[in-house]
């Protein structure tokens, strides 16, 4: 119930900074070039190297897949064929990132889960009254200053790529907890240790929209997916959204307020519903998943060959996670490479080859040099701890 | 399988697929530098890219052997018999699926495909199997035929036409 609310406040401040920072955002973003595209793709990828908290040599591999994989089919300004696989045609239509990201995050993830739990369903008996809801209504006031601690937090990191909602909601508890009158209570019992990363992560939901609206550039595998549903709908997110879409665009923000409502009812009024279909047998849920994968694949394209891309797709991204190698920059590697290798060819073209023409702009010098500076923070942490540590034993 | 002998193998064939990748780029003749007049050619960035990607393997093989990832050092199963038969037989079922489409059509497919978990995997009653049987090709009918007009694999020529006189039903009366 407490988180309930606590994600219904965070989602509705978040909305309303959204509102506020969006348009100031987009007109800025109207300066950028394709040098400072390239610069802000490049940050969005060293984001995940340096704050990714991932395997270094394996995230930047998984990177660099999703952008070679991007590139399979006709090359965007020369128009030849390339990366077609043992001369099959249908490689040359390329491969749709919905293949990628249903074989990602259906199939793999079913696997990982069928992994995880074993097929066994892990429940607890929940009974809620409508008694007991009014009760914790009331309640409200002993939370409301984490929630808004939570949703402020939540809202900023969320608008950096990679950072997302479990790290805002890490922060927000930790903040709340640092300025709680009783912080020896959290996670002894004490709701606000509930609202604060409740309100936090749904906070950055609505946060990670604001690059991908503005800049065009996703903060997370949601959003990137929601970046290429908008290019299949034949809309270019970014600054000139708001120029040529207003209706699009304010409508979408519109939406978010009305489903932010929508949502907290349905999560008051339905969880009994939510807590049934969770328990249903793997041996229903399963099937049902699957089938609405490979026919959700098949819809769009029209091809059984891209639904045995996506099986495959789906069964090696599982067998790498088992190994530690993270999906999501694969998956926003996948959306933004078409974008990034566009940019950067037209960078290299308007300068006649030149590659200081990333560093030789203000906006776009910024960006690399905090892209260069996120990249090398592993090694500067790693260095500080070693020396932390030397000086200790001395 | 150990988890470290899987990550050793990860990474050799990461590190093949990457070169492998470079090859198809050299074997397809696409230009890996810049051409006069046109800009950088179509295989600078697959090319590059690939070249970090052989890279990144190399520093993942590196660290197996100096033990400097948990995995490296873990000698638990990569796959135990349990999560093998689990996952093992969903991948094949997808597989089943998948060529079961091709051949008889996406609905007996669909229907051969539920049974098998929800009567022979998940032993349920025959009237939930039946419900499931029946009831998902008429949803997916209805979803994706019906509402969604997409035209789904009917298989082989002879389920084709067997599957025609609903479509025709359809038409005639609805």
């Amino acid at each position: 119930m407490a988180a309930a609310i606590a994600s219904f406040i965070g989602g509705t401040v978040s909305i309303i900074l959204f509102t506020m920072f969006a348009p100031p955002l987009a007109v800025f973003a109207l300066k950028f070039g394709p040098q400072e595209e390239f610069a802000l793709m490049l940050l969005a990828f060293a984001t995940f190297i340096g704050l990714g908290g991932d395997d270094i040599p394996k995230t930047i591999f998984s990177i660099l897949l999703g952008l070679v994989l991007a590139a399979v089919g006709f090359d965007i300004i020369s128009g030849q064929p390339r990366m077609i696989f043992f001369d099959m045609v249908e490689f040359q239509r390329g491969i749709g990132f919905l293949v990628l990201a249903i074989g990602i995050y259906g199939i793999g993830e079913m696997l990982w889960t069928l992994e995880s739990t074993k097929g066994q369903i892990k429940m607890h008996n929940v009974k809620i009254t409508w008694a007991r809801m009014k009760e914790n209504f009331g309640e409200i006031g002993q939370y409301i200053n984490s929630t808004w601690v939570g949703s402020f937090i939540g809202f900023f990191v969320g608008t950096l790529p990679a950072a997302g909602a479990t790290p805002a909601a890490l922060m927000s508890y930790g903040l709340s907890k640092t300025f709680s009158k009783d912080p020896d209570s959290y996670g002894k019992g004490n709701i606000s240790g509930v609202a604060a990363p409740e309100a936090a992560n749904n906070a950055a939901s609505t946060g990670s929209m604001l690059p991908m609206l503005t800049l065009g550039i996703p903060g997370s595998p949601t959003t990137a997916i929601l970046l290429g549903g908008m290019i299949i709908w034949g809309l270019r997110p970014g600054p000139l959204l708001f120029q040529e879409s207003p209706d699009f665009v304010w409508g979408l923000i519109g939406s978010m307020y009305v489903a932010n409502v929508v949502t907290v009812l349905l999560n008051l009024a339905l969880i009994p519903v939510f807590i049934r279909v969770l328990a249903m047998p793997f041996t229903l849920l399963t099937p049902i998943i699957f089938v609405l994968c490979v026919l959700g694949v098949f819809a769009t394209t029209d091809r059984m060959f891209d639904t045995w891309i996506m099986l495959f797709i789906g069964v090696v991204g599982y067998l790498m996670r088992k190994l530690n190698y993270p999906v999501a920059p694969a998956v926003l590697a996948i959306v933004l490479g078409p974008l990034a290798e566009r940019s950067m060819r037209q960078s290299l073209i308007s300068s006649q080859g030149d590659i200081t023409t990333f560093v030789t702009r203000p906006i776009s010098l910024t960006c690399v040099l905090l892209a260069l500076l996120l990249v090398s923070y592993p090694l500067i942490q790693r260095y500080t701890r070693k020396r932390k540590a030397a000086a200790a034993t001395e | 399988m150990t988890v470290r002998t899987a990550e050793l193998l990860m990474g050799i064939v990461t590190l093949l697929v990457s070169l492998g990748l470079m090859w198809n780029v050299w074997a397809d003749g696409l230009r890996i530098d810049w051409v006069d007049g046109r800009g950088p050619g179509a295989g600078v960035w697959p090319f590059w890219l690939s070249l970090g990607m052989a890279l990144a393997s190399l520093a993942t093989l590196y660290r197996w052997y100096t033990g400097a990832t948990p995995e490296s050092r873990s000698d638990a199963a990569y796959i135990d018999s349990d999560t093998l038969f689990l996952v093992g037989i969903a991948a094949f079922m997808i597989f089943a699926l998948l060529v079961m489409m091709t051949y008889i059509g996406t609905y007996l497919a669909l229907m051969v495909f539920m049974f098998f978990f929800v009567r022979l995997l998940g032993k349920h009653s025959w009237g939930m199997t039946a419900g499931f049987v029946i009831g998902t090709p008429i949803f997916i009918y209805l979803l994706f035929e019906v509402a969604l007009t997409k035209y789904l694999p009917k298989g082989l020529p002879i389920f084709e036409e067997g599957f025609l006189w609903i479509d025709n039903f359809r038409y005639e009366w609805f």
